[in-house]
């Protein structure tokens, strides 16, 4: 684990009692993959994005990619939707061709028992038993969902500047749109955002200021936008909670949005992202780059770091899974040493 | 005295052409000569890593030669990031082919404001240490592309000598989206980079 990891910024005297906790956290939160568990195979994957578990039962959506891909291009090559469901010791693994995003746009969502994925040509409904249904034609990038399943929030791009635009979720009839200029000098880093557990505002990372990335709060009512945080890396909501990864100095970190606030619950000073997971209480850090997870446990302050891949999850029976080079690893002991 | 030029520019004390038909910018005047404008006053922002005024000499490939060959004028390199706070430098033979790529005509200061620093897309160069973007030339902002001639020239000069020297991905404003040299279409990219070059180190 870095150092890094380590420190919250209310008291730095507790670095050393955060080291002694992660620890403990990572054995109390680490499954021990059964020896009947065989890891699910995504023939030919080769990266793997928007990871998103069903906050209801062992089932995770996710795009793949079944070519290497590099550079800024590389977020613009589209890869086919795919399901990974757990039942007892087995795993299954279907891929929904219909349905491909990229890694700019990809984003799966999930509300009232369905699940609500992004493609080039559209949102998709996604229901049990029941074929993907187009709710929404046109490119939509980024993906949210209120808490009752009316409305759908994501970001169109006309010729200038980004939209973030409301729909009703059975119509798709507008409800509201906001256009703001791209300012930020360089490239953008995703598209997520969250709506608030009153359905009332939308929680979005924004790049219409030359200074950074913010994430902003657009009132659905009044159309007002406030920012909450500078510096804005990721904002995702795990299970029923919110969790944001951002701010500047010492208030950088993993923050949980909750009661309107933000309340920083870790320092961490990486340029790191976040994975939602099935519970509320447990979001995972992740740094791409680096290939180093942190799982973070808010009702016990303690973290699991996992070191060697790429990104991960906790489903709902509390499995973990772990991504790497398109490689799908059922516990963090598949992940390689980096060393 | 040393000579800075890059060696491809050295057989016969004059300059050759770096192959700038290849990928060229047709907006850009083939014998332009690009405006130099200083460095205007409280430009530089105090928090970097550099010394306000430093200068970082592309130094690579020193050849002693007669003094009367004019050097190659120097570059001014800074690494600030929107905010005024410094940004990562680019390591040392990174920075170097860096130096030598962005040597255009007229380019006496360049700001670099991210490298590895800021969230970056998915398989991006940034992490890698291996891109950099470009706000700011001779003192004016890249952002002021479509209303500053001056600004468009030096852009596109700086594009079109990235492009001649191979370089693998260079997207600036103005649409000009190149990956090994060929030209694409992607409105996304094209609006992302209104505000700044990006370029990435040769495969």
């Amino acid at each position: 684990m870095k150092a890094i990891y380590t420190g919250r910024a209310a008291d730095k005297s507790m670095i050393g009692k955060i080291f002694i906790t992660s620890f403990l956290g990572a054995l109390l939160l680490a499954p021990v993959p059964s020896s009947g568990d065989r890891a699910p195979v995504i023939p030919g994957a080769k990266e793997t994005f928007a990871v998103s578990p069903s906050p209801w039962e062992d089932r995770v959506l996710l795009y793949a990619l079944k070519k290497n891909v590099q550079g800024e291009t590389a977020a613009y090559v589209p890869g086919s939707l795919y399901t990974l469901s757990k039942s007892g010791n087995s795993w299954s693994v279907r891929e929904m061709k219909t349905i491909a995003a990229d890694m700019d746009s990809g984003k799966i969502v999930w509300a009232k028992g369905n699940a609500y994925a992004t493609s080039s040509s559209g949102i998709f409904l996604l229901r049990p038993s029941a074929a993907p249904r187009k709710i929404y034609s046109g490119k939509a990038t980024g993906l949210a969902v209120s808490k009752d399943g009316v409305y759908l929030a994501f970001w169109q791009s006309p010729k200038k500047g980004d939209t973030l635009t409301v729909v009703r979720a059975s119509n798709g009839h507008v409800v509201r749109r906001w256009t703001r200029p791209y300012h930020l000098p360089t490239e953008s880093s995703g598209w997520e955002m969250v709506f608030t557990p009153d359905g009332k505002s939308i929680l979005a990372r924004t790049y219409d200021e030359e200074e950074d990335t913010h994430l902003k709060s657009f009132n659905l009512h009044t159309g007002s936008i406030t920012t909450l945080l500078e510096g804005c890396n990721s904002v995702v909501q795990s299970g029923a909670a919110i969790f944001v990864f951002g701010g500047q100095g010492e208030s950088k970190g993993l923050y949980e949005f909750a009661g309107g606030q933000l309340q920083l619950l870790m320092h961490i000073d990486e340029e790191d992202s976040l994975t939602p997971t099935a519970h509320d209480g447990l979001v995972v850090v992740t740094n791409t780059f680096d290939k180093h997870l942190l799982i973070y446990d808010v009702a016990n302050h303690s973290s699991q770091a996992v070191k060697g891949c790429e990104d991960g999850t906790v489903l709902k029976s509390g499995q973990q899974i772990f991504f790497l080079h398109g490689k799908i690893f059922p516990g963090s002991a598949g992940c390689p040493n980096p060393n | 005295m040393f000579d800075e030029r890059d060696p491809r520019e050295m057989s016969n004390g004059t300059v050759q052409s770096t192959g700038a038909t290849v990928g060229q910018n047709p907006n850009l005047p083939q014998s332009s000569t690009v405006p130099v404008a200083p460095m205007p006053p409280g430009v530089r922002r105090t928090g970097s890593k550099q010394p306000v005024g430093t200068r970082i000499v592309d130094m690579t490939n020193q050849v002693f030669m007669p003094s009367r060959i004019q050097p190659k004028p120097d570059i001014a390199l800074e690494y600030i990031d929107a905010k005024g706070k410094p940004a990562p430098r680019l390591k040392g033979d990174v920075e170097r082919e860096f130096l030598d790529d962005v040597a255009a005509q007229g380019i006496k200061s360049i700001r670099i404001g991210y490298t590895t620093n800021g969230r970056h897309k998915l398989n991006s160069n940034h992490p890698r240490g291996l891109a950099a973007d470009i706000d700011m030339i001779n003192g004016k902002l890249v952002n002021t592309y479509h209303q500053d001639q001056e600004v468009k020239a030096l852009v596109d000069s700086i594009i079109n000598r990235f492009n001649a020297r191979h370089d693998h991905e260079v997207y600036g404003p103005g649409k000009q989206l190149y990956r090994d040299r060929k030209p694409f279409n992607n409105p996304d990219l094209a609006k992302e980079h209104e505000g700044h070059i990006h370029w990435t180190r040769r495969r």
